[in-house]
């Protein structure tokens, strides 16, 4: 039995009524609602999926993570979409060229792994977790400028399958990364 | 009074441009300390191209099969350039938050004053940045190139002080261009910056370290 079958979750809203639709026709929730949900879902679940919950790693599995350098990590299980936000596209100005690694590249956390080049400038690229390169979005090769137009949708750089899930502690959430960019 | 940051000047006599580029991506991405390379470059030309950059737009292979030369990738981004006798390259390589937020934009903002103090020791007034190129009027002088790496950036320039305009034709005119250039060949667009100064290369390294003293323990 799939303990994260739809039938073991039932959203439960502040007033006390569970709302199954609510759950299903969500896309990608913001990070402080999934906790939410998944808080207030754990309260009626079933023991499978708690034991389920438990193995997977926790909150941690259903959310963007970002690094001081300001590239993100978006976890769905045990793969990771690596890109670089909105504010470091903003930063750099005009995309115009990505170097990116080759599936089956393994990447290192905090280590490059590619390269943006920005009108005059070439900035080097790091990987927010370890693991190995499954994917790699081929669309930039001909459009960079997606990386401008679309960060954190359409302009991914890679997919990794994430070797180590414990190195997502300690990076920062969308708020904590809101507070840095302030900074 | 504040304490001055180190900055370490280096001028490098006639260094062949890809032992310079070595020797630049060595210091950014595996040494300490904040430089200023000034690298007076061989008579012999080289065409040196950007990280990301195409060959088979942005050079005339009809001319470099009639008089090959060497063709360099670079480590940081930008356009192509030609460089030999008469180019000299000035090469900075600071430590992140020296000096200003690493991104580049805020590099080359940064760089415009320091430039325009060490030529205006020159007697090059008016020196300054336009679109991204240092320019005297309308003219290019000097193009720029950068690469942001882990802890460190550079940010190095080719100064034309002298340029041979039959290299040029190793360059086809680049599609996207700055919006002053408009279609200007290069010989409309360049200036040579030794025809405002003097023709010796000995003054680069001399006229930065009298500029920058005050702000930096050379």
């Amino acid at each position: 039995a799939n303990p994260w079958s739809d039938e073991n979750f039932v959203l439960s809203r502040a007033d006390g009524r569970a709302d199954r639709t609510a759950w299903a026709e969500s896309a990608w929730p913001s990070s402080t609602q999934t906790k939410t949900m998944l808080r207030l879902t754990l309260q009626r679940s079933a023991p499978a999926c708690r034991a389920a919950f438990a193995r997977s790693g926790g909150l941690r599995c259903l959310a963007t993570h970002y690094a001081e350098s300001h590239e993100y990590v978006k976890v769905d299980g045990e793969t990771g979409t690596v890109g670089i936000t909105d504010y470091a596209a903003n930063a750099l100005g005009d995309i115009v060229f990505v170097d990116l690694p080759e599936v089956g590249d393994e990447v290192e956390k905090g280590e490059s792994f590619g390269a943006v080049e920005s009108v005059k400038a070439a900035s080097d690229v790091y990987a927010p977790v370890s693991g190995e390169v499954v994917a790699v979005n081929e669309a930039l090769e001909d459009t960079p400028d997606l990386v401008n137009s679309s960060a954190l949708e359409d302009d991914w750089f890679i997919k990794i399958k994430i070797s180590d899930a414990g190195e997502l502690d300690g990076m920062m959430g969308d708020d904590a990364y809101a507070e840095h960019i302030k900074e | 009074m504040a304490a001055r940051r180190a900055l370490t000047l280096v001028e490098l006599p006639a260094w062949p441009i890809k032992r310079l580029l070595r020797l630049e991506e060595a210091l950014v991405r595996h040494e300490a300390g904040n430089w200023c390379l000034v690298t007076a470059l061989p008579p012999t030309p080289a065409v040196v191209v950007g990280l990301g950059g195409k060959p088979d737009q942005l050079l005339d292979a009809a001319a470099l099969r009639a008089a090959p030369v060497d063709v360099v990738r670079r480590f940081t981004g930008g356009g192509t350039v030609v460089v030999g006798g008469g180019t000299v390259v000035a090469s900075l390589v600071i430590e992140k938050g020296a000096v200003c937020e690493p991104f580049p934009r805020d590099i080359m903002a940064w760089t415009e004053p320091v430039y325009a103090a060490a030529f205006g020791r020159l007697g090059v007034d008016g020196l300054a940045l336009r679109d991204h190129d240092y320019v005297v009027g309308d003219r290019k002088v000097g193009g720029n190139a950068q690469c942001i790496a882990k802890d460190k950036w550079i940010h190095h320039t080719s100064f034309l002080w002298d340029y041979d305009p039959k290299h040029m034709t190793y360059l086809t005119l680049p599609a996207k261009r700055p919006e002053y250039r408009a279609d200007r060949g290069h010989d409309a667009f360049l200036s040579r910056l030794g025809e405002a100064t003097y023709p010796g290369y000995a003054a680069p390294a001399a006229g930065a370290a009298a500029a920058w003293s005050g702000d930096w323990a050379i």
